[in-house]
């Protein structure tokens, strides 16, 4: 069992992934290194379009939620 | 199938998906966590007044701090939705349940974007498995933190969703 360390965490957590999924949740903020800042800027200025998987479950999804409605 | 907002009358106990933290989760502190505020616990449930859970999303507001942003922001502060937990019970995977769920979190998040501005949704996965399930349907890895995943509201947008 490995122990989870992230440096892009303001709280560095010592507990397993598993061991944080059965807690309690708390609010957190996320930072990120410089170089996932520029990605992650560069994709919310310019939002890659949806994967054909995902095309295609959100059509899918629509059928349902329609289905119910019916 | 439908989702609805978890209540007293699911009956959590007989949850199982596989991960006992997952389970622990949603039996131990689900319900605390929404009464809190904190976060908010959904559930898909085959009628309105069953009491079987086939899955649930917990989600909450997050921030993403990016650095060195090459303009006068200097450091910036992006609004997210952190899609904190996703699990199906055992006897419902492979039945499409958890990509509803998930798609029912992206509608969410389409909803809360038009009301307050968000421009992502976040996650954490828990296992190489749950990340290959995120990756097919288009969220990002970061780099440096690569069970982090991510995908920007403008892409979801595209979907149509609400």
């Amino acid at each position: 069992m490995s122990v989870v360390k992230s440096k892009f965490f303001k709280k560095v957590s010592r507990r397993t992934a598993p061991q944080r999924a059965a807690q309690e949740i708390s609010p957190t903020e996320i930072k990120l290194s410089a170089r996932d800042s520029k990605r992650l800027l560069a994709d919310l200025a310019t939002p890659p379009p949806p994967n054909e998987a995902l095309k295609k479950a959100a059509a899918r999804y629509k059928r349902r939620v329609a289905g119910k409605q019916s | 199938m439908i989702i609805v907002t978890l209540s007293p009358q699911h009956d959590r106990k007989a949850f199982d998906c596989g991960e006992p933290s997952l389970n622990q989760y949603l039996q131990q502190h689900a319900r605390q966590s929404a009464e809190k505020r904190i976060s908010r616990t959904f559930v898909a449930v085959t009628k309105p007044d069953s009491p079987a859970i086939l899955g649930y999303h917990t989600t909450l507001v997050t921030t993403l701090e990016v650095t060195q942003v090459p303009t006068k922001l200097g450091k910036a502060k992006i609004p997210a939705l952190l899609l904190a937990r996703l699990a199906v019970d055992q006897q419902f995977q492979g039945q499409g349940v958890g990509e509803f769920l998930l798609l029912d979190v992206l509608r969410r998040a389409v909803i809360i974007s038009e009301q307050t501005g968000l421009y992502a949704v976040v996650l954490d996965a828990l296992t190489e498995n749950a990340k290959s399930f995120y990756l097919r349907y288009g969220f990002r890895e970061l780099l440096d933190d690569p069970f982090h995943l991510y995908v920007p509201i403008g892409t979801i947008i595209e979907l149509g969703l609400t």
